[in-house]
């Protein structure tokens, strides 16, 4: 038994505050967005087209993802100071927003052959059902803008912990 | 990926200027340490700006500090041309 003391880094000094930035981007994104999401796939089903539904639940997610973030960011910057941005962070960002583009470009194309199939399944095609139809497109689009950024943010932690 | 081709004796220099820490390189080169930490263990290759500033602050030449792996097993010639 090796009874050498070791001195562990933890893994928040191997972040940089860019890198610890883009965990908590990522992780209020997720711990949001997969409620908001299951909750208005849940109303859709139900034939629930009430919009004041849909427009409160993207209210109360936006509100608690500006809440949660910025209450994050500001005490990482507290607690490890700031840090301008340099060229390895400049270098990952430009990654991430290519990944996150490419990840939306492809997304939206396939919101118009993922929303009519699943209008028709749940019974709600047709002129008198067009509210529901509308409801579901604008969320499947909403979702390729809330998976793009994920994209974005997870390209960003990759990067970081590959080291390039 | 492919790996850098960007070797690099920061390591070693450091050392031999005092003991440098990191996070000293790191304030005088103008990054973050995290990024000092990643250029040395080869994961990225600095710009040639950066690379410069790395050797002025060991006061050594640009090809004593970084050399360019030109993937035959050994160092490629470094007297002509740049990085």
């Amino acid at each position: 038994m090796s009874t050498q003391s070791v001195n562990p880094i933890s893994l928040e000094e191997t972040m940089s505050l860019r890198e610890k930035s883009a965990w908590i981007c990522l992780i209020t994104t997720v711990v949001v967005f997969v409620p908001y999401f299951t909750y208005v796939f849940r109303l859709f089903g139900r034939h629930d087209h009430s919009v004041g539904s849909y427009i409160g639940a993207f209210v109360a997610a936006v509100f608690w993802q500006i809440i949660l973030n910025a209450g994050a960011q500001i005490y990482i910057t507290i607690r490890g100071g700031e840090q301008p941005k340099d060229e390895r962070d400049v270098a990952i960002e430009a990654k991430a927003y290519r990944n996150a583009y490419i990840a939306l470009v492809s997304l939206v194309w396939t919101v118009p052959f993922v929303s009519l199939p699943v209008s028709a399944a749940t019974g709600q095609l047709g002129v008198p059902l067009l509210m529901g139809q509308l409801l579901l497109v604008s969320q499947l689009v909403l979702l390729s803008f809330v998976l793009a950024e994920v994209a974005k943010y997870l390209t960003q932690v990759v990067g970081y912990r590959r080291g390039s | 990926m492919e790996p850098a081709r960007i070797r690099n004796h920061i390591r070693r220099l450091r050392f031999e200027s005092g003991e440098m820490t990191q996070q000293t390189l790191a304030e005088q080169t103008g990054v973050t340490r995290q990024t000092i930490v990643a250029i040395e263990g080869a994961k990225y290759s600095p710009s040639l700006e950066l690379a410069f500033r790395i050797a002025t602050a060991f006061r050594k030449p640009l090809e004593e500090v970084f050399q360019y792996d030109n993937g035959s097993g050994g160092a490629a010639p470094t007297d002509h041309g740049p990085i």
